[in-house]
């Protein structure tokens, strides 16, 4: 804010962990030639190493806590509120730094263009936050009680000033915190539903003046403010992509780091042996950080401390003698589990693989099996379900973790659907490999629906993406084959959304009525699989050297 | 940006809309709220 001087030498607050003083090396004289050099001649511990550079040090870990923080949103494209226009428009985070008594002005709050203190401010919430228009829907959850408490310092240390906060929603639901918005009201602080649409300035005093829709009392306030604080959110760190693609993590819509599981696994990374801590995972405050830090620590502490590691039996194996080294396996490996390097056999990483069978799907060339659901099991299941009557049967492949347990749901919620569907599970949609929809066709299925879970709650990080790729290829190749491709559907379907699966059952029983017994007698026909060229070249030879 | 045309198998319906590439969108049919959404790269023939 340009209020106070630096040295080169500095802790970055006073706050600042670790309480540790950095060097400003653009503007050092000490360096290369020597020529002030006194911090130096004054450190006990000699800790100041002019000629030290930046190095990569290599660690080996058993687990990784990710915990980058975030970043505080720039209110400049929001040129509506002046930020950069009006120099009594700040931030709150500019605001902390004018209160602090350790800041420029040794805690005495003065206003930036004259430098005498404000008597009435203003607060504008959700700068940044809640607001898709700018591609930031989400709440910041911290800003609300940082301006409650912000006006409680300012009616604590100047009694006669008037505050003013414009807000959407206060939410206030920490504990204690509803006591200290109330406090802040009985305080006088004037609280406004709604948000100005633009910040004004009179030239002649700097003063600052907005005017607001109240929509609780439906009438249109106008105030003159000394200066407005704007309530910015927080946004994702700008690391956030590159340790993402270092650890193979994934985001949620908002940006920020996706847990395992939303609730049953909120430290958990999807990665094996990666955990969250702080803002990074979600908007959280200081106490909820402390709690998934605490938590974190404690997993990476029964992990390492567990001598031995028990995975599940469910993983992918590669056999050499099948793999064509195409590699197509490692790159479509949600958990980066599968080496592969040019002119290589492919190898799955036991220890990282999680068992979606994403890479068995999509190997053509018959190299990769999954423990307990393999090719032949998986097909074997298919031919026996429609073994009888194909034509009176809706057949689905479900996913583990949603669509089964949606299914498991409509059941126990005594939900009525048609009784025409057969399910088989498999532990991801990314599991069903084209040639097992062929196979469900050939065997006379008149439907086939592919069901996995919704995208942010895939379990396997992103492997039902590859579930689309497939369909998406499948409904070409049944166009090509003459097949009415909308006999192959897709569906999303959560664990909680048995009403979802009795619907969709529904409309599958009204899709199946409509395929006829000459469309699937075509189907089974034109899907046949082809014969290889060499192997057909092979015996035709192998007839004329006979005949 | 390139524009994609999408139909819904369950329902038939089709749109276009904007997509960039790399988007990680789950896609459903604004009229029967299927999932089962086949994308073109070109305008489809219509449906007989």
């Amino acid at each position: 804010m340009g209020l106070s001087s630096r040295k080169a030498i500095y802790i970055p607050f006073p706050q600042a962990v670790p309480s540790a003083y950095t060097l400003d090396m653009e503007n050092c004289l000490g360096n290369n030639p020597i020529a002030c050099g006194k911090c130096q001649d004054v450190c006990e511990q000699d800790a100041i190493d002019y000629d030290d550079q930046d190095e990569l040090i290599v660690r080996e870990v058993g687990a990784v806590v990710v915990a980058i923080g975030l970043d505080v949103y720039d209110p400049t494209e929001m040129d509506e509120y002046g930020y950069t226009r009006f120099e009594n428009v700040i931030t709150s985070m500019e605001f902390e730094r004018l209160i602090c008594a350790g800041g420029p002005t040794d805690g005495h709050f003065v206003r930036p263009s004259d430098v005498t203190r404000p008597k009435r401010i203003g607060f504008i919430q959700c700068v940044g936050s809640r607001n898709p228009a700018i591609g930031r829907p989400y709440c910041s959850n911290i800003c609300c009680m940082n301006t409650i408490k912000d006006t409680l310092l300012l009616a604590d240390h100047y009694p006669d000033t008037g505050n003013v906060v414009s807000y959407q929603d206060i939410r206030a639901f920490g504990k204690s915190f509803e006591d200290m918005f109330q406090r802040s009201k009985e305080m006088g602080v004037r609280y406004v539903r709604g948000l100005p649409g633009d910040i004004e300035e009179d030239p002649e005093t700097g003063n600052l003046i907005i005017t607001v829709e109240n929509t609780t009392s439906g009438k249109l306030e106008r105030h003159e403010l000394d200066m407005v604080v704007l309530s910015v959110g927080v946004i994702p760190p700008k690391d956030l992509k590159k340790i993402s693609g270092l650890l193979t993590l994934s985001k949620t819509s908002d940006g920020f780091f996706m847990e395992s599981h939303p609730k049953l696994k909120p430290v958990d990374a999807p990665t094996k042996g990666v955990y969250f801590a702080g803002f990074c995972e979600s908007p959280k405050d200081i106490k909820e950080s402390v709690c998934q830090s605490g938590a974190a620590a404690s997993k990476v502490g029964a992990l390492l401390n567990a001598g031995e590691i028990h995975i599940e039996a469910i993983t992918s194996v590669i056999d050499p003698d099948l793999c064509t080294e195409c590699g197509i396996c490692a790159g479509l490996c949600p958990y980066s589990a599968i080496v592969w390097e040019k002119g290589q056999k492919a190898e799955v990483i036991e220890a990282a693989c999680a068992g979606c069978g994403c890479c068995g799907a999509a190997c053509k060339f018959g190299a990769i099996t999954m423990r307990h659901f393999t090719d032949d099991q998986l097909v074997a299941q298919v031919q026996a379900v429609l073994e009888h009557e194909p034509d009176e049967k809706v057949f689905v492949f479900a996913c583990n973790w949603c669509s089964y347990a949606g299914g498991d749901m409509a059941g126990i919620s005594r939900l009525e659907y048609p009784a025409s569907n057969r399910v088989i599970r498999t532990m991801c949609s990314a599991r069903v490999s084209e040639e097992m929809v062929l196979e469900a066709f050939r065997a006379g299925a008149p439907v086939v629906l592919v069901s996995g879970c919704h995208y942010a709650d895939c379990h396997y990080i992103n492997a039902n993406r590859q579930t689309v790729v497939r369909v998406q290829r499948l409904w070409n190749k049944l166009e090509k084959a003459g097949v009415r491709p909308e006999r192959l559907q897709l569906e999303w379907i959560s664990a909680a959304e048995g009403q979802k699966f009795a619907k969709v059952m529904k409309e599958m029983e009204v899709l199946r009525a409509t395929v006829t017994p000459e469309e699937i007698a075509h189907a089974r026909e034109a899907l046949k699989p082809k014969p290889k060229k060499e192997k057909v070249k092979k015996e035709a030879k192998a007839e004329s050297v006979t005949s | 940006m390139a524009i994609a045309y999408f139909r819904c198998m369950m329902c038939g319906h089709e749109w276009e809309d904007e997509v960039e590439r790399g988007d990680d969108v789950e896609r459903t049919c604004t009229k029967c709220r299927s999932n089962s959404i086949r994308q073109f790269k070109s305008k489809p023939e219509p449906k007989e």
